[in-house]
């Protein structure tokens, strides 16, 4: 039963980390095209206004 | 565009609601339904995990062989995502299947690991995967990468059929096959039913992760492409401060 728990546990937290390492890094790049876009757009706003 | 982006975003939810209620069910049965196994006792129940993680690692790295194809065929970068994803996923079920049966090995065998071909051809296996995603990390040029982890794929999609087959072909200390292997073989028939909900639920979670990792790949993608896009705004905005 022991073997069968740590074998149980091994696999949910393999498993769950690597989608929790996915959803991490989803967010973190989604804010980042998200405030390279404001950038972008502030740029060519004030190079409008220029 | 944006309703296609929200209804892939739907597909993506109902998708993990299901995988969740087919894996707490596949959970259930193997914990509560399936009914012990006389000679080994509860350790027998690693099966249904091991066994599915074999599987989902054979279709894993089968998908990203077909990707890999379908990249040299078209050249789009598209299929290069989802080659990559895959033999991610696969690798990463492959170590499962390597950690699990060792547990299960030092239980019913008493040691952890014997070299026997079985054994041996699935550790290559998670070799040559590791080493497609160690390329993969070592080449800048994205046409070069993609060429190149392209052959590995669809060279190292070889092994497979010789670690599924190794159990058929060659006297091995891992158990013959349970299903399809001949006179003797077989699963009782609560076992057989909670093995196959296993296989649907690990399948299920197999193309949840898979999705994730492209939608990953295609933003970093997007990313550096904008990213790319400032940069040389930035340089000629310098250029005509100069002039």
């Amino acid at each position: 039963v022991t073997a069968l728990f740590w074998t149980y546990m091994l696999i949910w937290a393999a498993l769950f980390g690597y989608l929790l390492r996915l959803s991490v890094k989803l967010s973190r790049v989604e804010q980042d095209i998200q405030s390279i876009r404001g950038r972008l757009e502030t740029k060519s706003n004030t190079g409008e206004k220029s | 565009m944006g309703n296609t982006i929200s209804k892939n975003r739907q597909a993506d939810l109902w998708l993990e609601i299901l995988t969740f209620v087919v894996m707490a069910a596949a959970i259930a049965g193997v914990f509560l339904i399936a009914p012990t196994e006389r000679t080994m006792g509860n350790v027998q129940r690693i099966f249904y995990f091991h066994v599915a993680s074999a599987w989902v690692s054979f279709l894993a790295f089968f998908m990203a062989c077909l990707f890999s194809i379908g990249y040299l065929l078209k050249r789009n970068f598209q299929w290069d995502h989802w080659a990559m994803a895959s033999a991610e996923i696969g690798l990463l079920f492959c170590s499962l299947v390597l950690i699990s049966g060792p547990v299960w090995a030092k239980q019913a065998w008493g040691i952890y690991w014997t070299w026997d071909a079985r054994l041996t051809s699935t550790l290559v296996l998670w070799l040559i995967y590791a080493g497609y995603l160690l390329l993969r990390s070592m080449i800048t040029d994205p046409q070069r990468r993609a060429t190149l982890a392209a052959a590995v794929a669809i060279f190292g999609f070889a092994n497979v059929p010789i670690v599924y087959f190794s159990i058929r072909w060659w006297r091995t200390q891992h158990p013959s096959p349970v299903m399809m292997g001949g006179e003797g073989s077989g699963l009782d028939s609560t076992m057989r039913s909670v093995f196959f909900l296993s296989l649907i639920a690990f399948t299920l979670l197999y193309s949840v992760l898979l999705r994730k990792r492209v939608r990953l790949a295609q933003l970093e993608n997007e990313a550096e492409g904008l990213y790319r896009q400032e940069q040389v705004g930035i340089k000629n905005k310098n250029g005509d401060r100069e002039k």
